[in-house]
């Protein structure tokens, strides 16, 4: 098998069964045809981590090398957010009130384990020699996505909401925290990452931001433009005849059926 | 503006703490811009298409949107191996237009995570935010 053939099907076919399993689990209303879609997810993810193992000689695999690599912090950042939010004052699901140190403690070990990946030994490192091309995309671009959004969310709640002070001033506290680690490394150097590298990809990560935000806009209005040429194109529904004496009876009937219950006293 | 803002106030720090008003290079970024476009732009509409399949549940399964997303998609894809084929303008250190295209995919997946993960830091933080405050009285009890 040539390298190219190795590359499509130790990863970019099971990166594709990724995406139909999450495709297969979200769509089917069938609970069998859900769990087969989860179940080929996960057996295309575990394939994908595999891939530095299964097609070394891949530039493709260095995806599959970083996802291993974050799958660990990130697990723990959306578990760590996860008690926090349901350890508070939510109606249903809710955790006891112990769980939010727990949920403090799961996002704050990630964030330092994100940090020691960017400055300490933790490096994704691809083939032992140099640092994995797709995490000096991965770490800028998660930062300042961070740091803008969470300032956009700050904004919004002192427009829309009432009395949410407290809540902006957290919100702003994350964006400045986000700035924070943004400028830590445009100015200091990392035991395999320098201070350069970073600022290099940093600003390539804000191009590719606004190229991503202004190409998913694009493909969406695209989107609405043909769902309308096609709903005007198919005319005004033909209207209704009104109902019979029996359907009226049978429907009133439905309705003594469905109302009534305990009185309020 | 609020989005922009961060954005302009590291530029500002980055530029005051390196002496100079340009760290960043604009040739590469602009190559960066355009390739995030096309690459987003044909990867959004191939989901999209895959969309409509349930739009297409509610309405007897029409052909005429299916056809219209599928032309979409193939300007998005022959776009980009157009513009990326015309020269060096669009290739960052790859030698073919093919190689561009897999970096390209490779690229938006890897942003993609990043940014779906910043996604659920920052709108779970504002949950927790709200879930954590003092519990409110919506409405005042009818006497």
């Amino acid at each position: 098998m040539d390298a190219m053939a190795e590359a499509v099907v130790f990863f970019w076919l099971p990166l594709f069964m990724i995406a139909l399993g999450a495709w297969v689990s979200l769509s089917s209303k069938d609970n069998m045809k859900s769990n087969i879609g989860k179940f080929i997810s996960i057996i295309g993810l575990a394939l994908v981590c595999a891939s530095p193992w299964t097609v070394p000689s891949s530039p493709s695999s260095s995806i599959g090398h970083l996802i291993g690599f974050i799958l660990g912090p990130s697990i723990l950042l959306i578990i760590g957010i996860y008690l926090l939010v349901f350890s508070g004052n939510v109606p249903v699901g809710k955790l006891p009130t112990s769980d939010r140190k727990l949920g403090l403690f799961c996002i704050t070990l990630s964030m330092v384990w994100f940090c020691l990946m960017q400055w300490g030994d933790l490096t994704p490192m691809y083939e032992g020699k140099e640092v994995n091309r797709f995490w000096l995309i991965f770490f800028p671009t998660l930062v300042l996505m961070i740091c803008c959004l969470s300032s956009v969310l700050s904004i919004s709640m002192m427009l829309i909401g009432e009395e949410r002070h407290r809540e902006s001033s957290i919100m702003r506290l994350i964006s400045v925290m986000s700035m924070t680690l943004i400028i830590c490394g445009l100015t200091i150097d990392g035991k395999n990452t320098s201070s350069e590298l970073f600022t290099t990809y940093f600003w390539l990560s804000v191009s590719d931001l606004f190229g991503i935000l202004v190409g998913v806009s694009l493909s969406i209005f695209i989107f609405g433009f043909v769902i309308y040429l096609y709903e005007r194109s198919i005319g005004e529904p033909n209207s209704v005849p009104p109902p019979t004496g029996d359907e009226l009876s049978q429907a009133s009937e439905k309705i003594a059926q469905n109302i009534g219950g305990i009185e309020s006293e | 503006m609020a989005f922009l803002l961060p954005i302009i106030v590291i530029w500002i720090i980055d530029s005051t703490l390196k002496g100079n008003f340009s760290s960043f290079d604009t040739s590469d970024s602009f190559t960066r811009f355009a390739n995030a476009i096309l690459t987003s732009y044909t990867l959004g509409s191939l989901v999209l298409l895959g969309n409509l399949f349930f739009y297409a549940d509610s309405r007897k399964r029409p052909l005429a949107p299916l056809f219209g997303m599928i032309l979409a998609v193939l300007f998005g894809i022959l776009a980009t191996l157009a513009l990326i084929g015309m020269g060096p303008m669009l290739l960052e250190a790859n030698g073919s237009v093919r190689a561009q295209t897999v970096y390209n995919i490779g690229h938006t997946i890897v942003s993609f995570l990043a940014i779906s993960l910043a996604v659920a830091v920052c709108i779970g933080s504002m949950f927790a935010t709200l879930t954590n405050g003092k519990k409110r009285i919506i409405f005042q009890e009818e006497e």
